[in-house]
């Protein structure tokens, strides 16, 4: 190789990393953002590029956040923490049971009028929650300010039936063909041999059903108004909403609020970027 | 240049979704499912959570309450104020709270929908007439009494006395010596030329396009003749040549503002003035001492007027004891409870005998300006030159008028024709009162 073909190669290299530096530091510059304003006076956070500094910091909007959400008229912040906890990880396991299940049975059983179901199945995909919400309500009356009510409408879900159903398509028939010989039925070849080989498909759904379970804003905004079974997003508006607006405040909520999900996308995310770069999003 | 909860934001616009909610739900006009009850037992009580010292003083009057009798058992609920209105309007009837707190724009539409009770058989006749005539004005509706508060909204012009003197402006020092829409333009020239950053006013641009642009702006089209509504019509009143001539004078301010990025343009000094309400005093007073000047709204034609209304309380229609929700309005309108709800916020209070003796809104206090608007208020469907607090038209339909309004306001803010802006929005809010069977009970 020529002194000149190593300089450009060099070069070209120096580019791509100046690039995907600058694209990593704008990525990451908001999460910094949201940490370092968690943990400054209010009226340090929203001041030009010195909001950026690590000056002056402290605790205390944390503990203001705390002391905010400390009261049986209020609710209590963990309260509101473990309820969206328990909302997500219900809906998520729930979402990758019934998904999956109903994503093979589109991909691999047999069966009349499976291809007209999908194509229903799949037209849910384009009908936005708003329109629903409002015949959804009336429809769960019964059940207003329970977890359930919380849980219950979220679990089945259109889009996550698709990503499996792309998958399992995917995946080499002769293996479960084999299992098959070797005496394993459907349920078996399912568990034991289609579920280990998709975890890819797994890990995305579950990050993208948590992603949306844990965000969810309007409609506990419909169905509770008791703070004991009120998820943690709704609670954003005790500190953004309020004149002055103390936005330490607002950063340290939004910083708790932010970390679960950073949690579980740092766990799935080796079994996220193969499903991405995969098979499964692009179909 | 910022928002309270007091005036409240975003909330009409939840009603106008979750209103919907109430098509599906079932809706009935006025409350009749209420019993007097024995004014023994639990209530359960509904307020928006607020700041901390508004909630420890609420808190304190329900413990006060409690601790006064031995009948009665207030349980308050605190819910965060940007999904309040959701919350309340997607409750059932017979699930809500005896007592609750609600925003004075949206009342209308909650009675429409039978979510409230009249409150003269539970509340004492002596809060009743212990309430300013503006909590009365913004707590009725269809000639009954729903609703009274502990405290009210006031707005208008702040200025910085140090750089309208520099630049040599004189500025109104009363009500009646408003500065006229000419003058007040001339006045923005002269500042933003003497003003570092070349701008001179901070109107809260941001909030333009929600419930601030009607709160804050709606004052200049009545001050210029016009209204957003006139019998339940909004053709004719808000595409009027005064409505229309009073935002196309606002939009030419457009030059001289400064879009308050950081939300301290005017408390730092880089603008002369500011369009703002009483939850800006305290920051303001602070950040300019003897500079803070509190004037009027300028005058567009017939009087300066201001925005005015805030949260109030009423008794919800699925109570199964009016009497002891009604005892306990009385116990939270009292002098104690309104004075230390108002020592938190640093609202005017909504009851007589607290704002005689507030020492911020009488005679001499430094927001008597304020307390003198307040003093001469009046409903939108009964303006008068002398009226200059106007309530916010009291229907069922609001949220649609004021999401129309202060729609075509940013559209105008934005560049668009006012007549067109201001025609199309009193079209769709015909169009919804039809739908709506003018929202007839």
């Amino acid at each position: 190789m020529s002194a000149n073909n190593r300089a450009r190669r060099t070069a070209a290299a120096f580019q791509n990393y100046a690039v995907l530096i600058v694209a990593a530091l704008l990525m990451f510059a908001p999460i910094y953002y949201l940490l370092i304003g968690s943990l400054k006076p209010s009226s340090e956070v929203l001041n030009g590029f010195a909001g950026f500094l690590p000056t002056d910091l402290s605790l205390d909007n944390y503990v203001a956040v705390f002391r905010a959400l400390s009261s049986d008229a209020s609710g209590y912040f963990w309260q509101f923490m473990a309820n969206s906890l328990l909302i997500s990880i219900v809906v998520v396991v729930g979402g990758l049971l019934v998904n999956s299940l109903a994503g093979y049975a589109f991909s691999r059983l047999e069966w009349v009028g499976r291809d007209k179901v999908f194509i229903l199945i799949i037209l849910l995909v384009i009908v936005p929650f708003e329109s629903v919400a409002i015949p959804l309500m009336a429809l769960m009356q019964g059940q207003r300010d329970t977890l359930l009510v919380q849980m219950l409408p979220f679990i089945a879900n259109a889009f996550s039936v698709f990503l499996f159903y792309t998958f399992f398509l995917n995946l080499p028939k002769s293996v479960e063909e084999a299992a098959h010989l070797d005496g394993l039925g459907a349920w078996g070849t399912f568990f034991r041999i289609v579920v280990p080989n998709a975890k890819p498909v797994f890990a995305t759904v579950a990050i993208l059903t948590f992603l949306s379970s844990w965000g969810q804003y309007l409609w506990p905004s419909l169905v509770t108004s008791d703070p004991a079974v009120r998820p943690l997003p709704l609670e954003m508006g005790v500190f953004s909403d309020r004149e002055p607006a103390d936005w330490g405040q607002v950063f340290a909520f939004g910083t708790l609020l932010v970390l679960p999900v950073l949690v579980v996308f740092l766990i799935f995310q080796r079994y996220f970027v193969q499903s991405v770069a995969g098979s499964a999003v692009k179909g | 240049m910022t928002i309270t909860r007091t005036m409240r934001r975003g909330m009409v616009a939840a009603v106008a979704f979750t209103a919907t909610a109430l098509l599906v739900t079932g809706c009935s006009a006025g409350g009749s499912g209420a019993a007097a009850g024995d004014g023994a037992g639990d209530i359960d009580v509904w307020a928006l959570q607020g700041q901390d010292s508004e909630n420890a003083a609420l808190q304190a009057a329900v413990d006060g309450f409690n601790g006064s009798q031995s009948d009665v058992t207030a349980k308050l609920r605190l819910i965060a104020s940007d999904t309040y209105t959701t919350t309340i309007t997607s409750t059932p009837k017979d699930q809500l709270p005896d007592v609750l707190q609600i925003d004075g724009p949206t009342l209308a539409s909650y009675v429409y929908n039978g979510k409230l009770t009249p409150i003269s058989d539970h509340v004492s006749q002596e809060t009743i007439d212990n309430a300013t005539a503006g909590s009365i004005a913004e707590g009725t509706a269809d000639g009954e009494l729903y609703a009274l508060a502990q405290f009210d909204s006031a707005m208008g012009l702040y200025g910085n006395k140090a750089m309208l003197d520099a630049a040599g402006v004189t500025y109104p020092t009363s009500i009646d010596t408003a500065w006229t829409a000419e003058e007040f333009e001339t006045a923005l020239s002269a500042l933003s030329g003497s003003s570092p950053s070349g701008k001179a006013l901070d109107l809260n641009e941001a909030g333009l396009a929600g419930e601030w642009g009607t709160y804050a702006f709606a004052p200049f089209v009545w001050s210029a003749g016009g209204n957003l509504l006139e019998d339940n019509t909004a053709t004719g009143a808000l595409d009027s040549a005064a409505s229309v001539d009073a935002l196309t004078q606002v939009a030419g301010w457009k030059p001289f503002v400064d879009s308050n990025a950081d939300s301290k343009v005017f408390p730092d000094g880089r603008v002369a003035l500011g369009i703002g309400g009483h939850w800006n005093y305290p920051t303001y007073s602070e950040a300019l001492g003897d500079d803070l000047l509190v004037m009027p709204l300028p005058d567009f034609g017939t009087g300066a007027k201001a925005g005015a209304g805030s949260l109030t309380w009423g008794i919800g229609s699925g109570t199964q004891d009016g009497k002891a929700a009604g005892a306990f309005m009385d116990y939270l309108l009292n002098d104690e409870s309104v004075t230390a709800m108002t020592q938190a916020n640093g609202a005017p209070p909504a009851t007589k005998s607290a704002f005689d003796a507030d020492p911020l809104y009488k005679e001499g206090g430094p927001l008597a300006l304020f307390g003198e608007q307040l003093a001469n208020a009046c409903a939108s469907d009964d303006i008068t030159d002398t009226c200059v607090a106007v309530y916010r038209p009291i229907t069922a339909g609001y949220p649609t008028v004021t999401s129309q309004f202060s729609s075509a306001l940013s559209a105008i803010w934005g560049g668009a024709d006012p007549a067109k802006a201001l025609g199309d929005a009193a079209t769709s809010i015909d169009q919804n009162f039809a739908d709506n069977d003018g929202y007839q009970q």
